[in-house]
C-alpha cells in the first residue's frame, strides 16, 4: 500500500526547507534553507539520512496525519510531539516515530525554542526550484501546496528512537568581524560584546531585531554589498539585526559582525525577551566550534538517558505571544 | 594589472570574505568587480559556494571544510588576462513605455525634480546605464549612470506595490523590478522585457557590467512586445 502524509494543521510558519538555494544570490535570489542548521541536519540523520529536505515548523506548531506506515523524525529544542491514534503518547524531540495508518502527530511549541524540523524518509516534496526545496517566505519561491497529501515511497525499516539532543557549545554567542566592522569605532565593537542584547518580538526567517546599547557607525548607509547568513547589520537607530535564512542577498546597512555558525542555532532558537551575550571570536576559534558541532552530528545516535527535565524547561520563562504577534511583512527594512 | 591590486579584503564570518574595490558607485570599481567575478567563474575552484558581485565589491562564500580564503585567492591568475579588459560587456536596447498608467509616478518625480515631465523622459532616454548588481529580490536590477539632474531621494515611506517590469529611479540610481512590490522609488516607466525566470538559463537577461540604453515605445507597442517571449529586448549592433 502506498503511503502519504498530509498536513492537517499548517500556518505561515510551516515551510519546506533544506540546506538552502545556492548560486543565485548574484541574481537577487535569497539563500533560504533551515534556520537551525544543526537541528535540521539531526532530523535528516534521524530519518535515515535519505531525505534532502524537511518541514520547518515554527512556534505555531503543525499537525500531520499518516495514510499507511510513515516514519517521521522530529527535532527542535523545547518542542513536544503528541501522537494520536491507537497508542496516544507525548514525546520530546529529538525523536523518531513510526505512525501507523490513520495516526496523527502534532508538533507543539513548549516554553523555549522557535523552530522544529520534521523529516520523513521517502517523502516526495515535488521538484526542486533552482536546485533547492527551500521555501522563501517573501517571494514564495519553492512554496508547496499543503492542501495536497505528500506521497511517501517505500521507507526504510526504521524503529522508534529517542536520542540525546545535540549539545551545542555554551557561553556567549560567538561573533566574527563583518565586512563593515571598520565603520564602528573599537569602543563600539567592544560594547557589542560587553553588554547584553534582548531579542525583540520583531523576528522572522529574514532576521531578528535585537535591542540594547546603540551601536554607532561612521555611516549607517553604505553602497549595498552581499550578506551572509548570520550577518549583523546596524541601521541608523543603532539597534542590531541578525539576519536569517530568508534575508535579502544584498543590503545597504553596515554589517558589524557575523554570528559564528556553531552559535547561530542558539540565537535563532531564542525567544522574544531572551537576553543574549556576544563574544568576538577569531576565525580559527569559530572553526573549532563549528567542527565540534559537525562531529557530534556524525556520531551514531545513542538512546537518551532521561535523568530529569531539560534545562531548557527550567531556563525558559517566555511565552509565545510576542512571536505570534510579529508582523510577517515587517522584516528587514527594504532596500529600494 | 593584478585582479586584486588595490583591493581591500574584508571579513564576513568564518566562511566568506568580501573583496572591496571602493565604497562608492564607480564604473572602474564595477568593472574590476566584474573581472574578478569572471575569473572566479572561469576557475570554479573547489569549495567555492557562490559569489555576489555588487557595484563595488565581491562577496565570496566558500565551504570551510574544503577550502579557505588564502587558497581561493592564491588560485587567481597573477594578472588579468590580456583579453580581460577588452572582453566586451554586452550592450542592450530595452524598450520602455513612459506614458499614462505605465509611468505612474512620472509627474510626481518630475515635480520633485522641478522638471517638465517631457524633460525628465528626454534626459532618462539619453542615458547609457550599467547593470551594477542584482539584489533585494530575484532579478531586481540596479543601474548606474543616471544623470545628476534625475537624482531624487527615495520616498520617506514606500508607495503601493508597483507593477512587474517597472522602471524606477531614486537615490541617484535606476532599477528594473521583475515583480510587484512596495517601493520607495519612483515608477517612471515600464518595460515589457521579462526580467526573471527561474526556468531559463541564465535566469536574468543581463550580466553585471552590461550596458543598457532605453528605447521609448508607445502603449500599443508595449502591449505587442509584452506578448513576445523576449519582450522586444535587442542587442545593440556593435
Amino acid at each position: 500500500m502506498s503511503a502519504s502524509l498530509v498536513l492537517t494543521r499548517a500556518n505561515h510558519l510551516v515551510t519546506v526547507q533544506d540546506r538552502g538555494r545556492r548560486g543565485a544570490m548574484r541574481y537577487g535570489v535569497s539563500q533560504s534553507g533551515a534556520m537551525d542548521w544543526v537541528r535540521f541536519a539531526q532530523a535528516l540523520a534521524l530519518a535515515g539520512g535519505t531525505p534532502h529536505a524537511a518541514f520547518e515548523v515554527g512556534v505555531l506548531g503543525a499537525g500531520f496525519r499518516a495514510s499507511g506506515r510513515v516514519v517521521l523524525a522530529v527535532t527542535g529544542p523545547g518542542f513536544a510531539v503528541r501522537v494520536d491514534g491507537a497508542e496516544p503518547r507525548v514525546l520530546t524531540p529529538p525523536v523518531r516515530i513510526v505512525l501507523a495508518d490513520g495516526e496523527s502527530l502534532s508538533v507543539e511549541p513548549g516554553r523555549a525554542g522557535m523552530w522544529a524540523y520534521v523529516a520523513v524518509p521517502g517523502l516526495d516534496f515535488g521538484p526542486p526550484v533552482l536546485g533547492s526545496y527551500a521555501t522563501n517566505a517573501r517571494t514564495g519561491l519553492g512554496a508547496r501546496d499543503f492542501a495536497r497529501p505528500f506521497p511517501v515511497a517505500e521507507t526504510p525499516p526504521l524503529e522508534p528512537l529517542s536520542p540525546e539532543d545535540i549539545a551545542l557549545p555554551g557561553g556567549p554567542i560567538g561573533i566574527l568581524p563583518g565586512p563593515q566592522q571598520h565603520l564602528f569605532a573599537p569602543a563600539v565593537q567592544a560594547l557589542f560584546a560587553a553588554e547584553p542584547y534582548r531579542v525583540t518580538d520583531q523576528l522572522d526567517r529574514m532576521g531578528y531585531r535585537l535591542e540594547g546599547p546603540p551601536l554607532e557607525a561612521s555611516t549607517h548607509d553604505i553602497i549595498s554589498d552581499g550578506i551572509v547568513r548570520g550577518a549583523v547589520q546596524v541601521p541608523g537607530n543603532g539597534q542590531p539585526i541578525a539576519l536569517g535564512a530568508d534575508r535579502a542577498p544584498t543590503g545597504g546597512y553596515p554589517k558589524i559582525a557575523v554570528i559564528a555558525a556553531a552559535d547561530f542555532p542558539r540565537l535563532v532558537q531564542s525567544r522574544p525577551g531572551d537576553t543574549v551575550r556576544l563574544r568576538w571570536l577569531t576565525r580559527p576559534e569559530a572553526e573549532k566550534r563549528r567542527r565540534a558541532v559537525a562531529a557530534l552530528l556524525q556520531k551514531p545516535f545513542a538512546p537518551r538517558v532521561r535523568s530529569d527535565f531539560t534545562s531548557e524547561f527550567l531556563a525558559s520563562r517566555n511565552l509565545i505571544g510576542g512571536v505570534v504577534a510579529a508582523d510577517p511583512d515587517r522584516s528587514d527594512p527594504p532596500d529600494p | 594589472m593584478g585582479l586584486m591590486d588595490g583591493a581591500t579584503l574584508r571579513g564576513s564570518g568564518e566562511s566568506a570574505f568580501v573583496v572591496e574595490f571602493g565604497d562608492t558607485i564607480d564604473p572602474e570599481a564595477g568593472s574590476r568587480v566584474g573581472r574578478l567575478a569572471a575569473a572566479f567563474d572561469a576557475l570554479a575552484p573547489a569549495g567555492l559556494v557562490e559569489i555576489v558581485p555588487t557595484f563595488r565589491s565581491l562577496l565570496v562564500e566558500y565551504d570551510p571544510d574544503v577550502t579557505d580564503e588564502a587558497t581561493l585567492l592564491a588560485a587567481l591568475p597573477a594578472a588579468e588576462g590580456p583579453d580581460a579588459a577588452a572582453a566586451p560587456a554586452a550592450a542592450w536596447r530595452v524598450p520602455v513605455a513612459m506614458d499614462g498608467a505605465l509611468a505612474e509616478d512620472l509627474a510626481e518625480a518630475a515635480e520633485r525634480l522641478a522638471l517638465p515631465p517631457e524633460r525628465l523622459t528626454e534626459i532618462f532616454l539619453a542615458g547609457t546605464y550599467q547593470l551594477g548588481m542584482y539584489g533585494f529580490a530575484p532579478g531586481f536590477s540596479y543601474l548606474s549612470g543616471v544623470d545628476a539632474a534625475l537624482a531624487i531621494p527615495r520616498r520617506a515611506s514606500p508607495r503601493a506595490p508597483m507593477a512587474a517590469g517597472s522602471v524606477l529611479i531614486a537615490g541617484g540610481m535606476a532599477a528594473l523590478s521583475p515583480q510587484p512590490m512596495p517601493t520607495g522609488w519612483y515608477v517612471i516607466g515600464r518595460t515589457p522585457v521579462p526580467l526573471f525566470d527561474p526556468d531559463r538559463t541564465p535566469m536574468v537577461p543581463f550580466a553585471v557590467g552590461d550596458t543598457i540604453r532605453f528605447r521609448r515605445v508607445d502603449e500599443a507597442e508595449f502591449a505587442r512586445l509584452a506578448a513576445r517571449a523576449d519582450g522586444g529586448l535587442a542587442r545593440e549592433t556593435p
